[in-house]
This record gives C-alpha cells, structure tokens and sequence, in this order.
C-alpha cells in the first residue's frame, strides 16, 4: 500500500498522461464510493434525525430532512415514561458482567489449544467450539428454556450471563487461540530457563504480550452482548429485560411512538460507534475472526 | 503451525504438566452444560409429542412423527427457501459488492480515504441487528419514509416495500445487505493485503491485463480467504431472526418469514415443542452439511492453515 | 500419567450423564397444571387492604385506564396496582402462557384476549371466581353485561373465570359526509358494500380510496368470519369435519377478493392502527374495524364529526354477522398466594365494575369498547369528561354532541345484535393462528380462494386431530350449546 502523501498524489495525478478512459475510471470510482458512504451513513442519520423530532412530526405525509421542531422529548420519554432506562441498566449490567466471565474463562482456554490442542481435543475439539457459534439460537433456546424455567431462572441476571457466555467463550476461544499463535514459544521457554513454572511463564511473559489481542477481543465481545436480540426476547420479562427486546413492543401496535424508538436506537448506539471510531484496527482482525491476520 | 508439533524444546518440556487441562477445563464443563446438554434434551423432545397447551397429557415418544410432519409441511419448506433464497442472493451480493469494494481500496484510493471508508463502513456492523432492521423500517415506510419520497419526488415508482409479499422479503434482505457487506469489504481486502505485492509487478512487467491479473493472481492467492468470508457469513446467516421480527414480523402473510422464524413460532407461539425441537434439528442438519461442503473446498484449496 | 487422563475423562463423561438425567429428571412436569386451591378468609376486605399488584397485559393505550382509576380504586378497596408488566399486543398468549407454564407467574391480575378463555381455563391456570363473586360487596354486576359478553367472555365449564373490561365487536365505519355529498347510501349488503367502494375509488378524487380492510397475521382472522357469518357459516359440523371450504367459505372470500380490487393497496400489511390511521388520515371513505373508531375520529382534527357508523353488512337475504375478534378481559393467576388472588380478583371487579368503566369505555384516550347494557343506556357519558382523571381534561370526551353519541350507541348495539361469536375453547387458539396466517396470506396475493379455504381445511383438520378428535368435539358441542342457547348460533 503505497504512503504518499495527498501532495504528492495530486502532483502526480496532474503529470499522469489523461485519457478519456482514465478519467471516467476515476469518476465511476469516485461516484461508487461515494453511493457506498451516502448508503451506508443515511440510515444512521434518519433514525437520529427521527429521534429529535416531537412524535406527531414523525408520522407527517412529507417527511422533514430536519427536524422542524427539534425537541429531546423523545429521550426524556423513552427513558422514563417508557422505562427504558432500566432495560439500559440490565443490558450494561449483563453484557459486563458476561464479557468478563467469557474473557475470564476464554483466555486461557485459548492459550491452551493455541500451545498444546493435542491434550485437549486436538484440532478438532477447537473447531467444535468455533462451530457453536454457528448454531442458529433458536436450537439451544428450546431446550434451555425448559432447563432454566425448571431452575426458576427465567428473569434474572444469572440466566443471562450464562445464557451469553454460550456464544461468547467460543469466540474468545477462537480469537485468543490465534493471537496466542503469534507469541513465539521461544519466548516462554526462556522464561522456563530463568526457573519460572508454566503458569508464571504465561501469567508474567505470555500475557502482557497479547494484551491488545485482549483488549480488542473483550470489546468486541461486549458489542456482540450488548446487541443480543433473541435471547434476551425469551429469557426476560421485566426484571432483567435488555433494551433489544423493548424495542419491538414501542412499535406497532396501538401507536408506534417513532421518535422514541429513534431516541432508544441512537443511545443504544452511541457505544458501539465510540467503540467503533477508538479500536478501528483492532477491531478489525477480531471482526474477520482471525482468518486473516490484519 | 509450530503448536501442532511436538518438537519444539516447549512442547518437550510441558508433555508431562497439566496447564492446559486446567486452563481448558472451565470453558469445556461450562459449554457441556449450558450447549450440549441441552441439545441432547432438544434431541430427546423431538422425538415426543411435547406440547405446552395441553396441561395433563403424557409425554409420549411418537419417534420420528415430528420429523415427518415437518417435511411435508408446506409452509416448513417455503421458510426453508426463503432462507436459500437469502442466504444465496444476500451473500452473492454481499461478497460482490464487498469484492469491488476491497478492490478499489486496495488499488485506488489510500491513506485517509481508506481510514474514512473502514470507519464508515465499520459501523454497520457493529449496530444490534435489530436496531439497523428498525432504522430501515423507518426507511421502508410507505406512508412517512424518506425513501419513498425520495423516489417519488424524482418521478420513480414508490414500491410498498414491507406490505407486499414480492417485496418484504427484499426489503429485509436490503437492510441485511447493507448491515454485513462491511463485512466482506474488511475480510476481502485485508486478505487482498496479505497478496505479495511482487506478484503484481511481475504481471505488470509482463503487460497483463487488470482482467488477466485479477483472474490469474489475485483470485487464486485469495482463495482461502474467499472461502472463509462466504463460510461465515452463510453460517450467520442462518441465524438471522431478528430484522424479521422488526420489519414484518414473518409477514405480510408468510412472505418474508425465514426458518428461524417459523422455528420461533412453533416453539413460543404454538408451544409445539417436539416440532419445533425438530425443526431445529433439521436446520442444524442443513447448516452442518453447507459448514462441511465449504471445508471440502477449503481443503482443496489454499493449504488453510492460517484459517482453521 | 497415562491413567490420570483416562480417569479425567472418565468424570468428564460421568458428570455430563448426571445432569443429563437430572435434566430428564427435573423436567418431567411440563405445563403448569394449576396451582392451589382457594379459600376465603373470614374477613377479605381487611385481607386484601394494602395489596399492590402486578398487572400483566399488553402495551400500549389500552394500559391508561390502570393509572387513571388506580388511586380511586384504592380508596375504595385498598387494592392497587403497582406495576403493569406489559408486552406487545400480538405477543398476549406467547407471553402468558409461558408464564403459565412454569406453575409461577410474576403478574397477579392479567389481561387477555377471550379467545384463550377456554384454555386457560382448562389447564387450570386462571382461578374459578364464583366464590368470590359471593363476597358481600363484591360483586361483579353481570346483570348489566350484554348477553354475548357474559356468555363468550366469562364463563367455561359451568364456572366464572374471567371479567371483561373490552367488547370488541367489527362494525362498519364510513364517511358521512362524502357519503351525502355524493348521494350514497350505507351499504347493507356485501355488494352494496363492493359497490360504493368501487365508486369512491374509481370515479372521484375526493378520497383516495373507498374502502381499505384488515390484512396483518394478528387479526386478520375477524373480517374472514364476519363474512363467513353471514354467508351462514359454521365452524365444525357434528362429526368435527371442519366447515371452511364450503359454500359459505367460497362466498366469503369471493367478495373479499371483490373488496380488495378497489381498497387500498397497504391493506395487505393493516393492523389496528394502519387500518384505523386509512380512516382518520382520509385515505379510505369506509373502513370495518373495532368500535373505538367513531371515538378516535371523533377525537381527529382530520375526520372530527364526519364519521358514521352502522352494523356490517351481509349477503343479499341472509342474516349478517359482525364478528367479535379481540376483546379483552381480567382474569387472575392461579400460581399467586391465596390473598393475591383475592386481591386480583377485587380489583377487577372494581374496574370492570360499571362506575368506572363507564368512564374508561367513553374516553378515546383507551381504545377499550361498551360491553355493558349501562354503558348503551346512557349515551350522555361519551359527551362528558373522565371523572377519575386528573383535571378532567377534554381529550377524554368522546363525542362533542348528544347526537353522535346516540348514532354510536345504536351503531354498536345494532351490530352487536348480530354478533358471530369466535371460538375460545381449548385449543381454539391453535384453529384461530392457522385461519389468521392463511386470510393474511390470502389478502396480500400471495394465494386465491380455493387455496386459501383448502388450506384451512388441511390444516383444522391436522389441529383436530393432534388435539384428540373426541375432546375437541366434546368442549365444541358444549360451547355451541352455550351460544345457541343466548341465540347467536344457528340451531
């Protein structure tokens, strides 16, 4: 990937020889690009452009660009009158509380199958546990929810947190595996030597040099807790009720108070584009699973 | 690569210790417990008659009824080709437009404009599904959606994207589209990275083609990764639920509903709970089969042994 | 070394049987089945004093009446609730039920559709109320209930299970003055109907369209029967054999299809609101939809006086039908302590009683419709503010004239006379889903009449048989006794 400079590559467009073909080459380029960015941001901006507007100019025959009556009553209602400031507190309770215990089980897991998958399950075994994540939700729900209404555990934190560490131990398995891989052996047989024991060599050598892979895989699986539609749809009622869930019941039905659903949309947003625009690279290699090191 | 062998002095040296056992064993027990367990269950309820409506009749194993009733089930097999239908066209489209994407990126535009475009292009992703399937329903509107207006302030027709049974399917799959193609823009082109850049030197001093490159250097060198992007994005895929239940819920009549939605309606609508254990099974069946056929292909391409 | 990993995974295997057995083990008891039995205090005013509620039903308007009378409510009975634990609207059973389920309910007091009346009933998981109702004070005044809704709405297996706070009955809403201004009169028959829709619809540009119809899987099932009605219908004949594809069936749908050549075409994807917001935001000149139309548009700064209302219409010589969809009603969890249940149950009688929802029935800030001889008797509380809410405000006056309210009345009461009555014994639900996906599916194109009927008969038929044919036919034949005898059923 080349590194010029914006100067260098205007000073170097002008001395290109210019053909006909070349030119249309770049418009058709530019106005592709350009249709993919316009495409990409404009529902973004019309949900938060819906979320300013008061409820009655949500729903006009000619929908307004802006807002003509820009208000926050749909965040001031949404959270309050509609309570969804305590499905906002369930989903930050639960994605924390199951980020942490996937990454505290999943990191060693994947040092484990990244250094010595033989005594474990081998190959295989890894792959299994990647291929969880493949299972359409709805097959593990069926029998869960037996299993939990049996427990009484239909409702509450604990069914949620375990419930996500479902999908989410795989994924730190998967990811912290391939970042494991790329620390050299090398480097902990040296620590052997010094007298270290196996668990010092990984805690005090092993560790701190994965910590970006860390750091990305924890937000990532964060993000994905955060998201979680369907069993959050199953599992919860009131108490313990994320905000994926709330937002099917704000529409339809009697009225469907858009600007409201606007409003939950964009805060329930707000986290992952900070996430979004802070770890862009870091992300990125977690996004593609490790299949190609990035 | 070097974990797999036992020849390094590391591999020697911890034959004998147990770390990893221990540091694998919490996260084996708990998948045991909360995903195999309970897919055994499932397996068991399948093959009984199962139905939470009827409180006080006996549990009784009807062995493969379930199975059988599902597959002459009419509106079993319209989900599941709608679910073909998506999965096919959606990720084609997908893995199009994120090719060309990738291409561009690699090739025609750089330093800050590629920064722009992945933090741009990031952020589909990264909304919860039923989130980008609600700010597209608000699109879609007919009445009071800027889309249509849009069209129609320009002379185009303005389709009745979510009440017509041609177009909800569509219309989900549109908001699909524009939620994962990020996705095969940031596999395909940090792939297209990967490809040795001398490589394209070497057909450039041949005067090759841009075509002939393409065919001949890039694609083949991606080849893995090609697999891969289309491996997971088709098993995702499969999950697809909850942009459904926002947008149509199924609807209108069974137009856009999915097998994962029929598979919802059975087990919390009907409480059919044999059926829809069944039908689970039977879409497991069929994810297991697509995993297993792309692997064949995976194999018999690029060595893989930076992918799986 | 060799042994140790042997025996590891030797425990590993042995701990996945034992939970699997203990799963097997612990999951043996699958519905709910009833909770326990109850018993009244000797003194159950003073035991349900200070009770606070959970209130489960589903979102949206019809939630209002809970916090407008709650405080007046606890005066009067020391009952009051606390939190409503709401759902979507098409979600009431899937919701409920699982709670039911699991033999422990979070809600005490809950709100359903009659419909699963007969279910819950059976499966025991709403509490019989007769004794209840015997409690000095607390009666449920069923004197004052029109007999359709004392009948379909309350009763099962010769008990009392729930009190309804909603009558929903289908009748006919149009534009009156378009209707004057072009010289149009209200159309009786099916195809009057047709025709007056064709008109609007093709031969001026007053309105858009002359008629828009229900088309969304969660009620489309209701402007199906109230056709089918009156072409004479039946549900099931005397051996069990589902009755759809038949004559009735053909003709019902026929002049469906006919209807939907000249209604609007977002039909397809109407629900209450977008078949209600085609009247009122003047897409449709004629819409058939619930009874708390009239009252929302009477509300609108669109339509405002120039609705009308009259009965549905029926086939050329025969009786028409309205058929009776939705409605709602209040029945109490059986897996609460035995003085919630009390406690539940006061409540709801309180609320259904007739001083209040005479004011929730008459206020368009709900959408919950008459279902009491006093709230048709009395047409002056549609002009009259909400007594119970604060500061009285106008939004809660239904009608600005004595005038429209008396039209509503009689409307109501007119299409109410000829109600059709929906099933809602066990397993009803199953026979409702399976006809409400196939009408949806029938109303977007996606299938003609006789696939539509043969489907439905396919699929009746697959339900009868899943459930038991004789225990079908048996809680058939005892609610059909019970609608001939309050003569809503052909003999």
């Amino acid at each position: 990937m080349s590194t010029a400079t914006l100067r260098d590559r205007v000073a170097a467009f002008a001395d290109d020889p210019v053909t006909v073909r070349g030119a249309l080459h770049r418009i058709g380029i530019t106005a592709f690009v350009s249709t993919l960015l316009v495409v990409t941001l404009f529902p973004l901006y019309w949900t938060i452009n819906t979320s300013f507007k008061p409820a009655d100019e949500t729903v006009t025959a000619i929908p307004t660009f802006f807002p003509e009556n820009f208000t926050i009553e749909g965040y001031v209602n949404v959270l309050l009158t509609s309570g969804a400031i305590d499905n906002v507190i369930n989903s930050i309770v639960v994605s924390v509380g199951a980020t942490a215990i996937a990454i505290l089980i999943g990191v060693p897991a994947g040092y484990a199958y990244a250094r010595n998958p033989g005594k474990i399950g081998g190959k295989n075994v890894a792959f299994w546990i990647l291929s969880l994540r493949m299972f359409p939700p709805i097959a593990p729900i069926l029998p869960l929810f037996f299993i939990f209404r049996q427990l009484g555990l239909i409702d509450t934190y604990v069914a949620m947190v375990l419930l996500y560490l479902t999908f989410n131990i795989p994924l730190v398995v998967w990811l912290m595996r391939s970042f494991f891989q790329d620390v050299p052996e090398a480097v902990e047989e040296a620590a052997l030597m010094d007298g270290y024991s196996r668990f010092q060599a990984f805690y005090k050598v092993t560790l701190p040099l994965v910590t970006p892979g860390i750091v990305a895989t924890t937000l990532l699986v964060w993000v994905f807790s955060w998201n979680e539609f369907q069993f959050a749809l199953v599992f919860t009622r009131t108490a313990a009720r994320t905000f994926p869930p709330l937002i099917p019941t704000l529409v339809g039905g009697h009225e469907t108070l858009w600007n409201q659903v606007a409003a939950l949309s964009t805060i329930a947003m707000l986290p992952v584009i900070a996430i979004s625009l802070l770890m862009q690279r870091r992300l990125i290699r977690g996004l593609t699973l490790g299949a190609v090191k990035g | 690569m070097s974990s797999d062998t036992k020849t390094s002095r590391l591999g020697r040296v911890t034959k004998n210790d147990h770390l990893e056992y221990w540091f694998a064993l919490p996260a084996i027990l708990i998948l045991l417990a909360l995903v195999i367990v309970p897919m055994l269950w499932s397996l068991y309820v399948s093959f009984t008659n199962l139905n939470l409506t009827v409180s006080g009749r006996a549990v009784e194993i009807i062995w493969f009824e379930n199975y059988a009733n599902l597959l002459t089930d009419r509106r079993f097999w319209d989900s599941v080709l709608k679910t073909a239908y998506y999965v096919g066209v959606g990720v084609t489209v997908q893995f199009i437009i994120g090719f060309a994407v990738a291409l561009i990126m690699a090739n025609y535009t750089d330093g800050w404009l590629n920064s722009l475009l992945f933090t741009v292009l990031l952020l589909p992703m990264m909304m919860a599904p039923i989130v980008a399937g609600l700010m597209w329903r608000l699109v879609f509107d007919e009445s009071f959606g800027p889309l249509n207006h849009l069209l129609g302030a320009v002379g185009l027709p303005e389709p009745s994207w979510l009440s017509s049974a041609e177009l909800a399917l569509d219309a989900i799959l549109i908001a699909d589209i524009w939620q994962w193609t990020p996705f095969m823009i940031l596999i395909l082109y940090t792939g297209r990275l990967a490809i040795n850049e001398d490589l394209y030197e070497a057909a450039k001093m041949d005067g090759a083609s841009k075509l002939f490159t393409f065919r001949h250097v890039t694609v083949p060198q991606m080849k893995g990764v090609i697999a891969v992007a289309l491996l997971l994005r088709s098993m995702d895929a499969f999950k697809f639920f909850d942009k459904m239940y926002v947008m149509t819920q199924g609807g209108p009549g069974t137009a856009s509903e999915l097998a994962t939605y029929y598979n919802y309606i059975l087990g919390f609508n009907e409480f059919a709970m044999g059926k829809a254990t069944a039908m689970s099974w039977l879409l497991l069946l069929f994810a297991v089969v697509l995993a297993n056929l792309f692997l064949l292909i995976l194999e018999r391409g690029e060595g893989g042994d930076r992918v799986v | 070394m060799k042994d140790n990993r042997v025996s590891r995974r030797r425990v590993l295997k042995a701990t996945a049987a034992g939970a699997l057995s203990a799963g097997v083990a612990g999951c043996t008891d699958f519905a709910g089945g009833g909770g326990e039995e109850l018993t009244i205090p000797d003194d159950p005013d003073g035991a349900v004093e200070g009770m606070e509620l959970t209130h489960a039903m589903d979102e949206g308007h019809n939630t209002n009446p809970f916090d407008w009378f709650n405080d007046e409510i606890q005066e009067q009975t020391g009952v009051s609730v606390e939190t409503i634990q709401g759902f979507p609207p098409s979600e009431v059973y899937n919701s409920l039920n699982t709670e039911f389920t699991t033999g422990d309910t979070g809600f005490d007091l809950c709100s359903f559709y009659p419909q699963y009346l007969g279910e819950f009933a059976n499966n025991g998981h709403i509490v019989p109320l007769d004794d209840m109702m015997e409690i000095d004070g607390w009666d449920p005044a069923f004197d004052d209930l029109l007999a359709p809704y004392r009948n379909m709405y309350t009763q099962w297996g010769g008990n009392t299970y729930a009190l309804p706070i909603d009558g929903d009955v289908l009748m006919l809403v149009y534009r009156k003055d378009l209707f004057e201004q072009h010289n149009k009169e209200v159309p009786t028959t099916w195809s009057e109907f047709n025709e007056v829709a064709r008109y609007f619809t093709e031969e001026t540009n007053d309105i858009d369209y002359g008629v828009a119809t229900f088309g969304a899987r969660s009620y489309a099932y209701g402007w199906f029967l109230t056709r089918f009605g009156g072409a004479g219908g039946i549900y099931f004949d005397e051996d069990m054999n589902p009755q759809i594809d038949t004559e009735a069936g053909r003709m019902a749908l026929e002049s469906w299809a006919e209807t939907l050549e000249y209604a609007d075409p977002n039909s397809a994807s109407y629900g209450y609101a977008g078949l209600r917001d085609a009247f009122l935001n003047e897409r449709a000149a004629m819409i058939i939809q619930f009874t708390d139309v009239p009252k929302k548009a009477a509300a609108s700064d669109t339509v405002s006086d120039a609705w009308g209302g009259a009965p549905v219409p029926g086939f050329d010589g025969m009786d028409p039908a309205s058929s009776m969809p939705v409605g709602r009603v209040l029945g109490v969890s059986n897996y609460v302590e035995n003085d919630r249940k009390l406690a539940a149950y006061r409540y709801a009688q309180a609320i259904s009683g007739p001083t209040f929802s005479a004011n929730m029935v008459s206020d368009p800030d709900c959408g919950l419709d008459p279902y009491r001889t006093s709230q048709f008797d009395n047409p002056a509380i549609y002009t009259e503010p909400n007594e119970f809410r604060d500061g009285q405000p106008d939004s809660s006056i239904a009608f600005s004239s004595m005038e429209q309210a008396e039209e509503y009345a009689n409307a109501v009461g007119a299409t109410l006379e000829q109600g059709y009555p929906i099933p809602y014994w066990p397993g009803a639900q199953n026979y409702i889903q399976a006809l409400t996906i196939e009408m949806s599916r029938f109303v977007s194109d996606q299938q003609g009449v006789d696939q539509t009927l043969t489907n439905v008969q396919d699929e009746w038929n697959s339900i009868v048989d899943e459930l038991g044919r004789e225990s079908q036919l048996e809680a058939y034949e005892n609610v059909i006794d019970a609608w001939q005898n309050a003569g809503l059923w052909p003999s």
